[in-house]
């Protein structure tokens, strides 16, 4: 028995030898968890040398007097990949920002940049889902320094979280040339962005991205709309009449981005196609001071004056059935539960909804067999409604495009982090905000985005695009509410509409209800004065 | 133990040990080899894809239908990671470069691993062959026709 023991020990121990002499496998790639904690940034890279800064550092100061200071960044996507090569569990790369918080820590070697690699948990509410992640950091003294995935104020910006950066507006960047102010590198219609300002007019946050036009596109396949000989659509009836064309000749016309398949009055076509449209409609209203775009106390006054009152105005109604009839005209049954990424792959979808953050990875689809184009989201024009803005379009190329996040700082986060973080904080934004250095960031990111200073290059996998016409409209929102709680009762009631288990009338009582609960709150938490307003519109 | 039970593992062990001997040694007779790579120079340009022929054959033979893969040890991508071979054992594959760009991703060597993955029987043995391409910077720079100042209006 002993030995019928040893003699089968002996052969497995040999087979085992046997098996991993054959075996020919490369070694395994170098993996680098991911985690969600923080991780310390790399040593300084050759190509470093190529960020920019003040050559040899004149004009810049030490940061807390050369004194130790660790800072905690967040840039979301933005943050640097763990690895340095690509493999294939883990083929995305990204660097530049790597580089570029190497050459700070160069020119300021007390400083050590943390890069922080938590993110809020998906789910279909994007706002709920950042709330619940950042209010039990931030209470415990854990968050981030500097981020870039907050929204700026648009959001948060009355929760108290993020230092007025105003005053360093006012100051010369000192890593960039050629500036009186640090806000000079940024042009003008960026300031009205609802980001950059909270209801007190504090500034929360700078535009570091902005979207090469619209921030979302449509993919369209060019075999297809050759096939059927079609145009793309530039107006939402020409999107409308189009797709049901496509569907009739048994492709599928339009395929929605996934987060487009939940009820949110927020889904794209009321933000890009429908909403700046019927803004514009009644801009002279509600911009009450004139300067082209709605911010945020502008918004709420407009929600308390009921401009946004569906009972009461035909346009605030006429929105909504136009989100409607993309979702009962347009989609196909069961959209809700379909993937369509193979779909697209295999050439059946006309046209896919999704970001302008797709072009990288669709221009190295190597297995996609069919050419794709991209267009703008349509937009609502007068051929069909009355009741939206005239409507004019550029020759080609985007026209001032909206910043897609913002720089922020989280001002409890630099308090507690000791003295010398709020400095380093300030200066490595001011770093990232040098065009050479917003340069290397926008063109590793492949036509995803557009830098949002002066200067920046343009990145040529965008070139197809820019040749686009593009709508030229205000910077303007249609957002009944704007708080957590208030968005969530009223895509609630959206949701039952859209599924016709309420009437229009149910649908347009309930929903300026919680609009203007929503207003109320803000209102209070803010202690906002009313006495100018009209109340009784 | 029971005399059947341990019986039976040695049997299994033994024969799990001739089946991989077994397909170890029928590896080592195919050989996979670059027959043609078009265009000779590769840059660092994916919309300059490059064209990559291999040919195999088992103990000096061509072979037909068999599957050959394909893995980018590296930056870059494949249009199919696996291919058949055709009657003359030949294979062909498409490599898209990365894109060049300064300080992120320059000139540098990039490894493709290639496998023939019909030909193991019991246990998946397969001897790589790894071709290794230099890519270099595009002669041309690539630069957007658009600037910023006229995305912003100014």
């Amino acid at each position: 028995m002993k030995t019928a023991k040893r003699g089968l020990t002996g052969i497995i121990a040999a087979s085992l030898l046997l098996a991993a002499a054959c075996s020919n496998e490369s070694g395994s790639p170098q993996e680098s968890g991911a985690g969600t904690g923080g991780d310390t940034a790399g040593t300084a890279s050759a190509a470093a040398s190529t960020a920019a800064a003040s050559a040899d550092g004149e004009g810049i100061q030490p940061i807390n007097d050369g004194k130790p200071v660790k800072l905690v960044v967040n840039l979301g996507e933005y943050n640097p990949s763990l690895n340095e090569e690509a493999t294939a569990e883990q083929p995305v790369v990204f660097r530049s920002t790597q580089l570029l918080a190497d050459k700070f820590m160069e020119l300021h070697p007390n400083v050590t940049i943390e890069w922080d690699r938590s993110s809020p948990a998906s789910g279909s509410d994007y706002i709920e889902g950042i709330n619940q992640w950042m209010t039990p950091r931030l209470a415990a003294g854990t968050a981030m320094d500097v981020a870039s995935n907050l929204a700026g104020a648009a959001v948060f910006g009355n929760n108290g979280w993020f230092l007025d950066l105003e005053s360093y507006l006012d100051q010369p960047n000192p890593y960039a040339e050629g500036n009186g102010k640090w806000s000079e590198l940024w042009p003008d219609y960026q300031w009205s962005a609802s980001g950059v300002k909270n209801i007190k007019g504090e500034t929360l946050g700078l535009p570091f991205m902005v979207s090469a036009g619209p921030p979302t596109a449509y993919y369209y396949n060019k075999e297809i709309f050759a096939e059927l000989n079609l145009e793309t659509p530039k107006t939402w009836e020409e999107f409308i009449n189009v797709s049901k064309t496509i569907n009739d000749a048994g492709y599928i016309a339009v395929a929605p981005f996934p987060g487009n398949k939940s009820m949110d009055l927020q889904v794209w076509d009321t933000q890009f196609s429908l909403g700046p449209a019927f803004g514009l409609a009644i801009m002279d209203e509600i911009d009450t001071n004139k300067d082209g775009a709605l911010d945020s106390l502008e918004r709420l006054q407009a929600v308390k004056e009921g401009y946004y009152d569906p009972s009461k105005h035909d346009n605030a109604m006429e929105i909504w059935r136009q989100v409607k009839r993309k979702y009962t005209e347009v989609l196909q049954k069961g959209y809700e539960s379909t993937d369509y990424e193979p779909l697209w792959q295999e050439g059946k979808v006309a046209m896919l909804e999704d970001g302008l953050w797709r072009l990288p990875n669709e221009l190295a689809n190597t297995k996609r067999t069919f050419d794709f184009g991209m267009i703008p989201p349509p937009v609502i024009t007068k051929e069909t409604t009355p009741l939206v803005g005239d409507i004019s379009f550029t020759e080609k190329g985007p026209y001032q495009p909206a910043p897609a996040n913002y720089f922020s700082v989280l001002s409890s986060s630099v308090e507690a982090h000791g003295p010398g973080t709020k400095e380093a904080a300030i200066a490595f934004i001011q770093f990232l905000s040098v065009p050479e250095n917003m340069s290397l960031i926008v063109l590793e990111k492949k036509g995803a985005v557009l830098g949002s200073v002066r200067g920046v290059a343009v990145p040529p996998e965008l070139d197809d695009w820019l040749n686009n016409s593009f709508p030229i409209l205000p910077n303007i929102s249609w957002l009944p509410a704007s708080e957590p709680e208030g968005r969530k009762n009223a895509n609630k009631t959206f949701e039952q509409w859209m599924k016709n288990m309420i009437s229009d009338d149910e649908f347009a009582e309930q929903l300026n209800k919680y609009s203007q609960q929503d207003a109320d709150q803000v209102i209070k938490s803010q202690n906002i004065d009313t006495s100018g307003w009209n109340l009784s519109n | 133990m029971n005399k059947k039970v341990i019986i039976g593992l040695l049997v299994f062990v033994c024969a799990l040990g001739a089946a991989t001997l077994f397909d170890y040694v029928r590896s080592l007779g195919i050989d996979i080899e670059l027959s043609a790579q078009e265009p000779a120079v590769v840059h660092a340009d994916p919309n300059v894809p490059v064209r990559l022929t291999l040919r195999v054959t088992k103990d000096g033979r061509p072979v037909s239908g068999h599957d050959i893969t394909g893995l980018v040890v590296g930056a870059g991508n494949l249009r199919a990671d696996k291919a058949t071979t055709d009657a003359d054992g030949q294979v062909s594959f498409e490599y898209f470069p990365y894109s060049y760009l300064k300080g992120i991703q320059e000139e540098g060597r990039v490894r493709i691993r290639f496998k023939d993955v019909s030909d193991s029987i019991f246990v998946a043995i397969q001897q790589p062959k790894d071709v290794e391409l230099n890519v270099l910077k595009p002669e041309q720079a690539t630069e957007s026709k658009h600037n910023m100042n006229d995305i912003f209006g100014e």
